[in-house]
Order: structure tokens, then sequence, then C-alpha cells
């Protein structure tokens, strides 16, 4: 008999935010670098012509 | 016909022999896909004492027993599917959700000789349904169930109705 | 000056697409260009949506919701378990549908999608697995069993990975689309075995709660933050795969670039702006 339920409900939580956090900061870090290689990329091109 | 057209012909027809092979080998395997057996399919197989299988049903009513053998506390009761029913002896700790009238599942084998069926672990099955407590106080209160013998009613008697609704509709319907 | 990201993707990279026939209504959005301009203004508001709705879900599922009568607060866990079993699988018919497009109509859009749907997708299986195994201990007495249910979707987990594994496997990534593009189409079998198992099979696992016949076995307290929950999971997902496919677009674009400017003056130049 388990009395204590906060820890499985508290552990599935924080797995969530951990996953969906991880997640959003991987994406939010790569969509940045991506946008700025290709500003940086089309301006070097720009210069160049 | 066009690439494009043969390519998904290909695909459909890979499709319609991959889910006939998968289907008729679901089919075949099915007895062991089955996580349990039930009481009635245990009476028919007959399996050999010390058989290791898993045995499921629902807890019948007014079966649980508590008591001591050989200075250990156990726990019997009876494991029914409507059709046919076996007796369970278990020595260990009940999961929380154990009770009367609910699903459960068993592990062990028979007992030699005795057609008596010990547990080794036992496993409550969860219900589809997700109640309140104020909810089933009230319809316990109602008279509309008692969580001993089976599921809910029908949800679509209680699923948006407050409580204070349905201990009223008792009133109107059976006065005390 | 124009954001780069709206510029024209063909005068980039030399890549047109020519539609024509009966599929030309598909090439219309296999256009790269086409879905940058499209996603980029709507991008940050389906994030910030995506972010509010989920906060919203979470902590009314962990603080607010009803405690169920037999189980206690441990139905909590249904808020964020019930949620990412749909998305991982609904998540995989997507990427079923990615594949065809890719098999059939050589989709370029439908192999970046597939690309960056299978990391997102393994990522919501592995949570509906983990919170399942941590409702089943106090609930069925257990962390794991090997019923159809649990075990169809850990198969769902592992079809996942094996895509992503296979989709970057080769050094010509169209070796790659075409072989994980079978995959996916293979692995949608997974999906009606998921939903079934509980009814074809004696499982552990419960039966469906929410059904589109008949009434959900669920009190309407508990009914109303499964479902801003469920919104919730669904935009965090789509926000996912779209800014991971628009990243992939911008890098395959930059690459086109840094390979033209490398053919034309000999070295790879690179202007970082500071």
């Amino acid at each position: 008999m388990i009395k204590d339920l906060m820890p499985f409900v508290a552990g599935s939580y924080g797995a969530t935010v951990i996953v969906l956090g991880t997640f959003a900061l991987l994406t939010l870090l790569r969509y940045r670098t991506a946008r700025r290689l290709l500003a940086a990329a089309q301006a070097s091109r720009a210069k160049r012509r | 016909m066009s690439r494009k057209q043969r390519r998904l012909w290909i695909v459909a027809a890979c499709g319609i022999g991959l889910s006939t092979g998968v289907g008729l080998m679901l089919f075949a395997f099915s007895s062991s896909l089955s996580y349990f057996m039930s009481p009635r399919q245990v009476l028919l197989k007959h399996p050999a004492p010390g058989d290791i299988f898993r045995l499921g049903g629902i807890v019948q009513v007014g079966t649980v027993v508590k008591g001591q053998r050989d200075d250990k506390p156990y726990t019997s009761f009876r494991i029914t599917d409507g059709q046919a029913s076996i007796p369970v002896v278990y020595t260990g700790i009940l999961p929380d959700l154990f009770r009367q009238g609910q699903g459960v599942v068993t592990i062990g084998s028979m007992a030699p000789g005795e057609h008596e069926f010990i547990a080794d672990t036992v496993l409550a099955k969860h219900g589809a349904s997700y109640m309140p407590a104020d909810v089933e106080q009230a319809l316990k209160k109602a008279g509309k169930w008692n969580p001993k013998f089976g599921p809910p009613p029908n949800a679509a008697t209680w699923n948006d109705k407050t409580p204070q609704q349905i201990e009223a509709e008792n009133q109107g319907s059976q006065p005390q | 000056m124009e954001s780069p990201l709206t510029q024209n993707y063909a005068a980039d990279t030399g890549i047109v697409t020519k539609p024509r026939g009966a599929g030309a209504w598909l090439h219309r959005y296999a256009n790269p260009g086409r879905f940058q301009r499209l996603v980029t203004p709507i991008l940050p508001w389906l994030a910030g949506f995506a972010l509010l709705v989920t906060i919203t879900g979470l902590i009314w599922g962990f603080f607010f919701s009803p405690p169920d009568w037999q189980q206690g607060i441990a139905s909590r866990i249904m808020y964020v378990h019930v949620p990412s079993a749909w998305v991982a699988m609904n998540g995989y018919a997507l990427l079923a549908i990615c594949s065809l497009l890719s098999i059939v109509w050589r989709h370029p859009l439908a192999d970046l999608a597939a690309q960056e749907i299978s990391p997102i997708g393994a990522g919501f299986a592995a949570l509906c697995l983990i919170t399942g195994s941590l409702w089943g201990r106090p609930d069925w007495g257990t962390y794991w069993v090997w019923d159809a249910r649990l075990t169809s979707v850990l198969i769902l987990f592992f079809l996942y990975l094996g895509h992503a594994t296979l989709i970057r496997a080769f050094d010509n990534p169209q070796h790659g689309y075409r072989a994980a593009a079978i995959l996916g189409l293979v692995g949608v079998i997974n999906l009606p075995i998921i939903v079934f198992s509980v009814y074809w099979w004696n499982t552990l696992h419960q039966g469906n709660t929410i059904s589109l016949t008949g009434p959900s076995k669920i009190y309407v307290t508990m009914l109303w933050p499964l479902l801003v929950s469920t919104i919730g999971f669904y935009a965090t997902f789509f926000a996912l795969i779209l800014a991971r496919i628009s990243s992939a677009i911008m890098e395959q674009r930059t690459r086109v670039l840094l390979l033209t400017s490398a053919e034309n003056s000999g070295t790879i130049a690179l202007d970082t702006p500071s």
C-alpha cells in the first residue's frame, strides 16, 4: 500500500517539464543560430556582388 | 501510368499485403498476446499445478477473507468473469485499488491437487472511468451506485452533474 | 532590408519545383520558400500560445484538478500521460503521411518534416512511457508489465528512434529519406494495434475513457484540464516541428550559399555579425 502519492505525481510533471523544456530550449537555440548564419551567408554574398 | 501512379500502386499493394500478414499473425498468436487468462479459460485449459500463469477477472463480491495461515497473514478471494470463478490465495501486500468488484490480475500457479490458485503477485486493474470523490459520495448517498457491485452507472448520468444535483434528483424520485 | 527568411528560395539555391500533371496542387506546398513565408510570421504566436496553454494545463492538472475517488491524487498524472500518448500516436500518423508524400511524390518538404518529427515524437512517446510507469506503480502495483498496450507503445518509441537514426544514417541524404520513409510506412501498422490492443486482448491497461461514440467516462471537472493540457501539448508539438523544419530549411540554404560562394572564390568565407 502506497500512502504518499506525491512523489509519483511530482515525478510525472517533473519529467514533462524537463522533456518539453529541453526540446523548447534546443529548438529555440537551433532556430536562432540557423537564422543568424543564413543572414551572415546572404550578407557575405551580397558584399561580393 | 506515370511513375508517381506506379509508386502509389506499389505502396498500396505492399500496405494491403503487410496488414493482411500482420493481421493473420496477431490472430494466430492471439492467446499469447493476452496478458492474462480468465477463470473460464483456466477451467477449459486445466494448467498443470506449478505452471506459472496469469489469472485475471473481477474480485467476486463477498468472497474476500483475511486470515492467518502458518503465522502468515493471507488474503483469499474468488476471481470471476461472470461465467466461472476460481478461489485465489495470496500472501502479501495488496495494491491500493484492490477491492470487491474491482478488476484484478494475479500471477501464480494452481495448487497441487486442489482447485485453488496460489498468487505470488496481485495487480489491480483500473476501470476506464474517472470520478471525483465527492461525486462518488453523492452517487452512493443517492443509492445509484455501490462500488462493491461493479463499475459506476452509465457515465452520461453523472459526468456533468454537480454532487448537489445528484442528491437532489434522489430526493425527488425516492423519498425517504 | 527585407528579412532574409522571406527572400526567394529558388533564387538563392537554384532549386525550382516544377508543378505538372495532377499532382500540381501538392507541389504548391512542396516549396520550402513558400513554407518559410507562411510559417515565419505565425511561429512566434504559435510558440507563445503553446507555452501559455501548456503551462495553464499543467498548473490546472497538478494543483486544481479533483482527486479521483479511488486513485486519490495519482489521477493527476492523467493530464500529462494521456496528452503525450495522443500526441505521440498522431505524430506518428503525421510521420506516415510525410513518408507517403516522400515515396510517391518525392515531396522535398515531406522529407524535412519527417526528419524533424521523429526525434520530437520519440520524446513524447518516452514521456508517455515514463508517466505511465509512475502511474502504474501506485495504481496497479507495478511499474511495468508486458501487456499488449504497454508493449505496442514501447514499439512506437523504438519506431521513432529507428526512423530518427535511419534518416541520418546515409552520406547521401536522399538514400536516408527513402529508407526512413519505408520504415515510417511499415510502422503505421502499429497505430491500430495500440488503439485496439485493449479490446482485442486481455490487458492490464484499461480501455479508452474518451470515445467519439458514447459518453466520456470522466467527470467534467476532470475533462476540462485534460482538454486544455491536450491542446497545449498539440500546440507545443506543432510549434517545435515547424520551428525545426524552418531551421532545417535555413541550414540548407546557408549550406548552398556557402558552397556556391566557395565555388566562385575558391574559399569558404563567412562574415559573422558581431
